[in-house]
């Protein structure tokens, strides 16, 4: 029966792996938060495909970093996840490591980089509705990191060094975009044939549109179609 | 306190320093608009308005020189505090400052002080790269150096895109982000620039309060370029 090949040693992909108590309603909300990394990159793609804004290819960039960075500290700081989850993917690079939490530096550069959007970038939000979107995305990285903690895959200690990690790198990434966007090297980027074949633009730089001003936009050339010359 | 508890600490150490420095670069960056908000200034002349300033022109060589002088010649700079920069070795653009300067000691007119600083060249025309690595390096500990004998730091630096601008834009960014000074940069990229940025244009356009230019095509390059016609 056994067909495999003896060197067959399957280990569980990081973000999606996760196991729980189905009869705890905590433990089942809890997978949900652990698998909301992945729900917001399903959100980016779709975000991508939609509008072809490049905004999202710029922030996914910025987590592709993080997932790397994230892999080369476990394998640095080598500390092992807790007992119940010790042997996690042991085999792997380094998913036996659990510090810092994967999901939580994502989340924690998830939060800063779009804390630094509602702050610097949507200029036209009222001073209530910048402070709720900052704790939002604030209390779904607590959340999320907390997840990890009661599923029993990381300490606390592992989950709040993955926040502080993320949050860092999601500071540095705004600023590394706000440069690059300065000079024009997204703009240079856009300017390419293959990007243009897809009409990829970054109006979220250049012409940002609230959903008001497209609202208005609508409004009037709804307007406009109704009014007929006899 | 168990390792695993001290670890946190450790890896929060290592990154709060670079964790505030983030945090200060975003305050002060012009890209990211939370630095000092001019926006209401629209001509070159406003620059000096405001009592008790003082500007420092960077007056580069030979044809950079010639277009600063041409553009301040249509600015009344009497009631600033005047600071001209020029490269070692470049005797002709000091003559043309102090021409100028003669200009409003004739006029009679009552004038705040002027000076004159000599900073070292950061990279002569056509130099080797490993060279130009280091004269630049001579250059930065050089103008660091002279900006700290000055009585104060300048309240507004004009540069109009000679090699020497980058040196001494980043090193007035640098005591800006340590709360030194509130220098605000305005950049004016050459005539000769059509197309294209000067290498010294796009190193100095994200810390660039105001960045001008003077054709119409960089201006709808460049997002935070601001165009106000042939201003020589």
């Amino acid at each position: 029966m056994s067909a495999f090949p003896s060197d067959y040693n399957p280990i569980p992909f990081d973000h999606t792996y996760v196991l729980y108590d189905p009869n705890d309603i905590i433990s089942i909300l809890s997978v949900h938060l652990s698998l909301l990394p992945i729900y917001v990159m399903v959100f980016y793609t779709s975000w991508f495909l939609i509008t072809r804004e490049i905004e999202p290819v710029v922030v996914v960039g910025g987590h592709l970093v993080g997932e790397v960075l994230n892999k080369i500290v476990k394998r640095i700081i080598k500390q092992p996840r807790p007992d119940f989850h010790k042997e996690f993917g042991s085999g792997s690079f380094s998913l036996g490591y659990g510090m810092p939490s994967a999901h939580s530096q994502f989340m924690g550069y998830f939060a800063a980089y779009f804390i630094c959007i509602v702050l610097f970038k949507v200029k036209h939000l009222r001073r209530y509705q910048r402070f709720l979107g900052c704790a939002f995305l604030v209390v779904a990285s607590i959340l999320v990191a907390s997840s990890r903690v009661y599923l029993l895959y990381h300490t606390v200690q592992q989950v709040v060094v993955g926040v502080m990690l993320g949050a860092l790198l999601g500071l540095v990434y705004f600023i590394a975009t706000t440069f690059a966007r300065d000079i024009g090297l997204v703009d240079w980027v856009l300017s390419w044939p293959i990007v243009n074949y897809f009409y990829i633009k970054d109006s979220y730089f250049h012409c940002y549109q609230t959903f008001r001003d497209e609202y208005d936009t609508f409004l009037r050339s709804k307007s406009k179609g109704s009014i007929k010359k006899v | 306190m168990d390792y695993e508890t001290k670890l946190v600490f450790q890896v929060g150490l290592l990154l709060l320093p670079i964790f505030v420095v983030a945090l200060r670069v975003l305050a002060i960056l012009p890209s990211v608009g939370l630095g000092s908000s001019n926006k209401d200034l629209k001509s070159i002349s406003d620059i000096t308005s405001g009592t008790g300033s003082s500007i420092m022109v960077l007056l580069g060589s030979g044809g950079h020189t010639g277009e600063m002088m041409r553009i301040l010649s249509n600015v009344d700079l009497s009631s600033v505090r005047r600071t001209w920069v020029v490269s070692s070795g470049d005797s002709s653009s000091l003559v043309r400052a102090k021409e100028f300067e003669d200009k409003y000691q004739q006029n009679g007119k009552t004038c705040k002080s002027s000076e004159y600083l000599t900073l070292y060249r950061a990279r002569k025309v056509g130099e080797s790269l490993l060279s130009s690595l280091n004269s630049t390096v001579r250059s930065f500990v050089d103008t660091v150096n002279q900006l700290r004998k000055l009585p104060e730091l300048p309240s507004v630096l004009l540069l109009n895109g000679p090699g020497t601008s980058v040196p001494l834009a980043y090193i007035l960014f640098g005591m800006k982000f340590f709360g030194l000074c509130n220098t605000r940069i305005i950049y004016i990229e050459s005539l000769a620039r059509v197309n294209k940025l000067s290498l010294s244009g796009l190193l100095l356009l994200p810390i660039s309060d105001r960045f001008i230019v003077q054709w119409e095509q960089l201006y709808h390059k460049y997002k935070r370029a601001e165009y106000y016609g042939i201003l020589i």
